[in-house]
């Protein structure tokens, strides 16, 4: 049995020497027009345009989130067993008459 | 051309001020360290050659980044090295989505085949070529920058995130694999 040094000794060259391991010439002219082409490509003018109006939109949405919850949890209040979470959500509360009511729905719905 | 003896700090300086030309020098100095690994990793073709630009733009889109604590010859080695994995994770989803068994076997030994050569180094080739492509792209990865690129254990572990340990076990166990395959060439 060889021990691994020998082995690399051994495959080493044959694995090296197997191929020619060049790419076709004109390789760095063919990286410089993919580089140039990719520059000018409408993908990144556009990323760059949601970016922008991802961070206009950004606080705004915050804003509304914020103001929706609030009137959510003034709305509906605690009381009724709901988390504060749920609250903010805007969640009915889950009893056993607002679950056959959902599924009554749901049956309903699907009946042509 | 930009003259070569212009260290690569400089044509880095120079890159990142948009100098084209000084980046270009930079891919012409290192094209063959990038087709060592991706060729080796994925046999020569339209492939290897796509990851090899890949390479590239995707160094060039980190030149910013690039802090040159390591050298530029084993940064590029990373990139070319996690690309080919991908590529090879890739073709594997393609393969095992729409081509069935045996034919798999063979669209991977013909994949890596370059322009006609002699018949006998042509078989050697693909000899080779096809114990390397039956390896576990893990084991590949270990095998391309030893056994090819010429990296020692040490940097390999280094280029490709692994203790010293992991690489050297990842090496014995692909050297025990590809031994009987090539053991006719050995021979030879």
């Amino acid at each position: 049995m060889m021990k691994d040094r020998d082995l690399v000794d051994a495959l080493g060259p044959i694995i090296r020497d197997a191929e020619d391991r060049r790419f076709e010439p004109g390789f760095s002219h063919r990286v410089m027009e993919r580089i140039r082409a990719e520059a000018g490509a409408p993908v990144i003018v556009l990323s760059s345009a949601l970016r922008r109006q991802f961070l206009r939109l950004a606080p705004i949405a915050a804003a509304v989130l914020v103001a929706l919850s609030a009137y959510s949890l003034l709305g509906l209040g605690t009381s009724s067993g709901q988390s504060v979470l749920e609250a903010a959500l805007g969640l009915e509360p889950l009893t056993v008459e607002t679950a056959y009511a959902l599924d009554q729905g749901f049956y309903t719905d699907g009946d042509d | 051309m930009m003259n070569d003896r212009i260290p690569d700090g400089e044509l880095l300086q120079r890159a990142r001020s948009g100098d084209q030309a000084a980046f270009r020098t930079l891919v012409e100095r290192y094209e063959q360290v990038v087709a060592a690994t991706v060729i080796g990793m994925l046999g020569s073709g339209p492939e290897a050659e796509d990851v090899g630009q890949e390479t590239f733009i995707r160094f060039y889109a980190s030149l910013n980044r690039f802090r040159e604590e390591a050298s530029l010859k084993t940064y590029l080695t990373r990139i070319a090295i996690n690309l080919s994995l991908n590529s090879i994770k890739r073709q594997k989803r393609f393969l095992s989505r729409h081509v069935e068994g045996d034919l798999v076997e063979t669209i991977e030994l013909n994949s890596g085949s370059g322009p006609a050569d002699r018949a006998e180094s042509r078989e050697v080739r693909e000899v080779v070529r096809h114990a390397i492509d039956r390896l576990a792209p893990k084991q590949r990865a270990v095998v391309t920058l030893r056994l090819i690129d010429g990296y020692s254990t040490r940097e390999t572990a280094e280029i490709l995130g692994l203790p010293e340990g992991t690489v050297l076990s990842r090496l014995s166990r692909a050297l025990k694999k590809l031994q009987p395959q090539l053991q006719p060439l050995m021979e030879a």
